[in-house]
């Protein structure tokens, strides 16, 4: 736990842990844009490894990469921007991923990021594709679906997007 | 049924579900709307069509619907325009042009419109729509039971649409003053009811104070507003003065404010 009396120059580190195992060190001060890992470091419960037993490693690597990228102050906006852009062009079934850990982690401009990107993602998809990206199964019966599909008939009309991701 | 997704099938947590859908344009949310009953409920209910719409409100660039009624057969009356930072977009959706038949957009209040179509100029025919052009849903009103005779001529007419957010219903209050072309003078009593959305049916507004402005001088308003449940009316009455008229969609009750003097004598009225 930080001490009032250390220097600001010296700096913390913080071990995280995967829910596969693998260990990522990474400065205290990026670490603590999560607000569960700040409350953790304030309750004094950092000193050892900070186990997060609820994200993946490839979506750890991915949240890790994000918030190094939003601390650090050589970036500029153009640069966050265009790093935003990127990222969100990740499978959707990634981002969906990274949205939880955004949530467990309470990081809450990554999660905004990544609920605006799925929005965007599936806003053109049908029905079907949307279920089977949210692995979904239909409870409607075909006649109560089909009546669903009545009350507003224009918005399955177009060219709408069976693709999965 | 629990979403579920991955290979480990745990379920989609539904808090993260919404925040998702809660970034759809509403035309994405009817389609998904059939994904599943859990998904339909939360797309139908009113928390999340409210917090949709707020969200919406702060997030999206904001749109502005222009009806010209005096539009030539040829052209579309209806023009939507969205401002963004980049653009201004105007679109002449084909669905939105079959209001042609309406007389007047009387009032909007969260995206709703309020219409009327006049038939021949009667008293009698005047019918009102409600509109929401995200569903493309139009609601017509039924009509409420004036006591009108046939010699009968409209003095003055006034709509008010808001919203009461005591019960989070949307309601129309409606006043009208006639002529009484038989015994040739004005009818001495105004003609005032208010329609609720959810119990579809208007309620006839018995004068409870036979002094209050309406029911004096229901005349034409020189301007009105909308603001925070309630509806007001800048009327002109006889000789200089001035009055506002308020009605509470909550209580269901006008209130006359004093208005300002006039700056010259108001002719007409």
């Amino acid at each position: 736990m930080a001490e009032a009396s250390s220097s600001i120059t010296e700096k913390f580190f913080l071990t995280l842990k995967s829910s596969d195992g693998d260990e990522f060190v990474l400065e205290e001060s990026i670490a603590i844009q999560s607000i569960t890992i700040k409350n953790m470091v304030e309750d004094g419960c950092s000193s050892s490894v900070i186990p997060l037993s609820k994200v993946d490693t490839e979506t750890l690597i991915k949240v890790i990469e994000y918030m190094k990228m939003h601390s650090s102050t050589s970036s500029n906006e153009e640069e966050i921007e265009n790093f935003d852009k990127k990222f969100v062009s990740n499978s959707i079934n990634t981002i969906l991923n990274i949205l939880e850990a955004a949530n467990f982690l309470d990081i809450n401009n990554l999660l905004e990021l990544c609920a605006e990107a799925v929005a965007n993602r599936i806003k053109n998809k049908t029905p079907e594709a949307v279920r089977k990206i949210f692995n979904i199964t239909s409870d409607f019966t075909p006649e109560e679906e089909a009546e669903i599909r009545n009350e507003t008939p224009w918005a399955f009309e177009g060219n709408l997007d069976h693709s999965l991701d | 049924m629990a979403a579920t997704r991955d290979n480990d099938g745990r379920a989609f947590p539904e808090d993260l579900a919404m925040e998702i859908l809660l970034r759809l344009p509403v035309e994405s949310l009817l389609r998904f709307k059939c994904v599943c009953k859990n998904w339909y409920e939360i797309i139908k209910s009113r928390s999340f069509i409210r917090e949709h719409m707020n969200w919406s409100g702060k997030n999206k660039p904001p749109e502005i619907l222009i009806y010209d009624h005096s539009a030539p057969d040829d052209s579309p009356p209806i023009t939507l325009i969205s401002i963004s930072d980049a653009a201004v977009v105007h679109e002449n959706p084909d669905y939105l042009q079959r209001f042609r038949g309406m007389t007047y957009f009387l009032g909007s209040v969260d995206g709703l419109f309020l219409l009327e179509r006049v038939i021949d100029g009667s008293i009698f025919n005047i019918s009102l729509a409600m509109w929401n052009p995200a569903t493309r849903e139009v609601r017509p009103l039924p009509s409420p039971e004036f006591k009108l005779q046939p010699s009968f001529r409209q003095r003055g007419c006034n709509f008010g649409f808001g919203l009461d957010p005591t019960t989070d219903d949307y309601k129309v209050v409606w006043f009208r003053s006639f002529w009484d072309n038989i015994r040739n003078r004005r009818v001495p009593q105004a003609y005032a009811a208010v329609y609720s959305c959810s119990r579809d049916s208007w309620r006839i507004l018995q004068p409870e104070n036979h002094d209050i402005f309406i029911y004096k001088y229901c005349i034409e308003a020189l301007g009105t507003a909308y603001l925070n449940g309630a509806y007001y009316w800048l009327l002109k009455g006889e000789r200089c003065k001035c009055s506002i008229l308020s009605f509470d969609f909550g209580k269901e009750v006008f209130v006359e404010i004093g208005g300002p003097d006039a700056p010259r004598p108001i002719i007409g009225g």
